[in-house]
């Protein structure tokens, strides 16, 4: 047997190290040779996009009333996203505001690895978004954002596993997830820079206060410059 | 000179294509060029002479300049954000037609070949549309301006197809989508393999072996019991091995394997016949084939996990290696010998972890028998002959092993 282990150990550290590519997320090959260093980044988080199961228990822990509380997350995910992108990825971006849906294209859906998929809208080819005149190199969409509890991004990304997601859950929850799916996109070239699915997971404490959902939503925006990659 | 102008000339030919998906010419078929600039305009008279020389089966060939698709703005605008786009380093899928009208257009392109040539930067792009894709088929650049034969060679191979009649069409469109398929494909792989063998298999008593593994040679070959090799050989050793095999529809496979392990022979110490014993030892050699049950299951989007069963048979050689200090013929010449072979049986279970279809992790535990042959009828004089080492050896294994695997 004492010839083994040491084997084994090689063989999995081996692998594990082969291990490095995220499958949520994936960066156009030509990124680094297009990304411009001294960018106009507009940032464009539509309110509509944001998601939260289990509203009757967020409602309970938070002290919100059920019938405020998406429009109270909604205000919240506004501001905190916007500070945490500021802080973690793009320090002087700006903000694209409401977009009407006759500017977008059709739903597209863009293949981010063999079973991981985001849907988003996009401008139609030929279509630069302009913010008062000035034409931003690079938009980040947030296409959408999921609040959850142990709704994690394999769970609610991966095509295998969108099927498991149990709506009577067993055993009381452990996580709190956010998950949220944006595109890079190149707004000058018309096409997409970096696009995947990046997520963030507390252990639920005693309750989950506004405070707690504001380092949830911080840590995914930490999370998301990581994913994002080389920046400018 | 001229050899160095021809590899330099099929270098060039060779590092301009970003990417290709196969494609053929056909007999009949219909040439469309589209030049985005003035400056890229070829004549069309001459791409198509330089296609139909060399490849007469083309004829009829029709070439012609495909303004009408720069007439169409929403197609215009495709084209010129494909102008904008294009790069060395690129995949199809990321050229695709975003707008629904021009992928409809694209999709309807079926067996003509619409050539696009568009400039930037001093080099120009060859980009070709064809079949019933929305994105395009190939993508070559080159430096400066580009010329009919230089198109034609880069873009068609020298075997001309005959265009596909109305019904094969319909039976390709019946083809189920690679992606699509239900049934996995062939999963080959190389691999080694290293772990350990030996006469106790787990959680059995251990009286079951107790004599067995105390058992020693006396005068080179007395022997209570000679059935089992445990009896005269270590049982404790590294199992080595090279594994080649495959999985056919996901579920069933064989394997070929070559095991290599190296047994010392347990000759009594205080026997002092053996005190001139430098070395004696048996290396063993099996080779045999495995049938595997298997079922994959994706644990994540890079991992999967296949819990396997194996059964099958194996050959085993013995190679005796013994050396002794002064050798004189005595009792040693008479010394135990083993069969020149025996064969056996495998049985096993074990699981693969695999990392993005490319490496697997396996993992294996079983037992594995080898026995004598009996080529003849013993015969009434049976009980009279000599025993044969080894008649009946069982060992237990946990080997590891790493896997490169395939797809096809």
């Amino acid at each position: 047997m004492g010839g083994l282990y040491p084997v084994l150990a090689i063989l999995w550290s081996a692998v594990l190290t082969s291990c490095s590519s995220n499958p949520f997320v994936r960066h156009h090959p030509q990124k680094a040779a297009w990304i411009a260093s001294p960018a106009i980044v507009a940032v464009y988080l539509p309110s509509d996009k944001l998601m939260v199961s289990r509203s009757a228990w967020f409602a309970g822990r938070t002290g919100w009333s059920e019938s405020l509380l998406h429009d109270s997350l909604v205000a919240l995910a506004d501001k905190t996203l916007d500070e945490g992108l500021r802080t973690y990825a793009f320090p002087g971006m700006l903000r694209l505001s409401t977009i009407s849906k006759s500017e977008w294209g059709p739903v597209e859906g863009r293949r981010v690895s063999e079973f991981v998929f985001v849907r988003g809208h996009f401008p139609p080819q030929g279509k630069k978004l302009q913010i008062e005149e000035s034409t931003p190199q690079l938009v980040l969409f947030m296409h959408e954002v999921t609040l959850g509890l142990e709704l994690g991004r394999e769970k609610l990304y991966d095509i295998r596993r969108t099927h498991q997601i149990s709506l009577t859950p067993t055993a009381p929850p452990k996580y709190l997830t956010l998950v949220a799916s944006w595109t890079l996109w190149d707004n000058l070239r018309q096409q997409s820079l970096s696009w995947g699915i990046s997520e963030a997971k507390h252990p639920i404490s005693s309750a989950a206060t506004p405070g707690e959902l504001r380092k949830l939503f911080l840590d995914l925006t930490r999370n998301m410059a990581t994913d994002l990659g080389g920046l400018p | 000179m001229i050899l160095r102008i021809i590899f330099l000339s099929a270098l060039a030919a060779w590092s301009n294509q970003v990417f290709t998906t196969p494609y053929n010419l056909y007999s009949g078929g219909e040439i469309v060029v589209i030049a985005m600039d003035t400056s890229l305009q070829i004549s069309v008279h001459d791409l198509c002479a330089e296609i139909v020389r060399g490849r007469p089966d083309a004829l009829p060939l029709r070439c012609r300049i495909g303004d009408e698709w720069l007439r169409d703005s929403v197609t215009l605008n495709y084209l010129r954000w494909l102008q904008q786009n294009a790069a060395q380093k690129m995949e199809p899928q990321l050229l695709r037609a975003r707008d629904p009208a021009v992928a409809a257009r694209l999709q309807e392109v079926q067996e003509r070949h619409i050539i696009t040539l568009a400039s930037r930067n001093d080099t120009s792009w060859v980009i070709l549309f064809h079949g019933e894709i929305s994105e395009p088929a190939a993508l070559h650049y080159f430096a400066g301006l580009t010329n009919p034969s230089q198109l034609a060679r880069t873009l068609f191979r020298r075997k001309v197809e005959p265009l596909p009649t109305a019904e094969q069409k319909a039976f390709a469109r019946t083809q189920p989508d690679s992606y699509f398929e239900e049934a996995p494909p062939f999963l080959g792989w190389v691999g080694t393999s290293t772990g350990i063998s030996q006469a106790t298999v787990p959680l059995t008593p251990r009286s079951w072996y107790r004599s067995t593994l105390q058992n020693q040679l006396e005068n080179f070959r007395y022997i209570s019991d000679s059935s089992s090799a445990w009896n005269f050989v270590e049982d404790e050793a590294l199992l080595n091995g090279l594994r080649v095999g495959g999985i056919w529809h996901g579920f069933i496979g064989a394997e070929l394997f070559v095991l290599h392990s190296r047994h010392g022979v347990k000759y009594s110490r205080a026997d002092t016949n053996h005190s001139r014993i430098l070395d004696w030892h048996y290396d063993r050699w099996e080779i045999g084939l495995v049938g595997i049950l298997t079922k994959p299951y994706a644990i994540s989007p890079q991992w999967d996990l296949s819990p396997q069963g194996f059964v099958g048979f194996n050959y085993s050689f013995n190679r005796e290696t013994f050396a002794v200090q002064d050798p004189r013929p005595e009792m040693a010449n008479l010394r135990l010998q083993l069969e020149p072979y025996y064969k056996g049986a495998i049985a096993a279970i074990g699981a693969r972890l695999q990392w993005k279809k490319m490496v697997g992790l396996d993992v294996r535990t079983g037992i594995s028998s080898r026995g004598r042959t009996v080529k003849q009828d013993p015969g009434m004089q049976a009980s009279d002959s000599e025993t044969i080492a080894g008649a009946f050896t069982l060992d237990y294994f946990l080997t590891a092993g790493l896997q490169w695997t395939f797809r096809k």
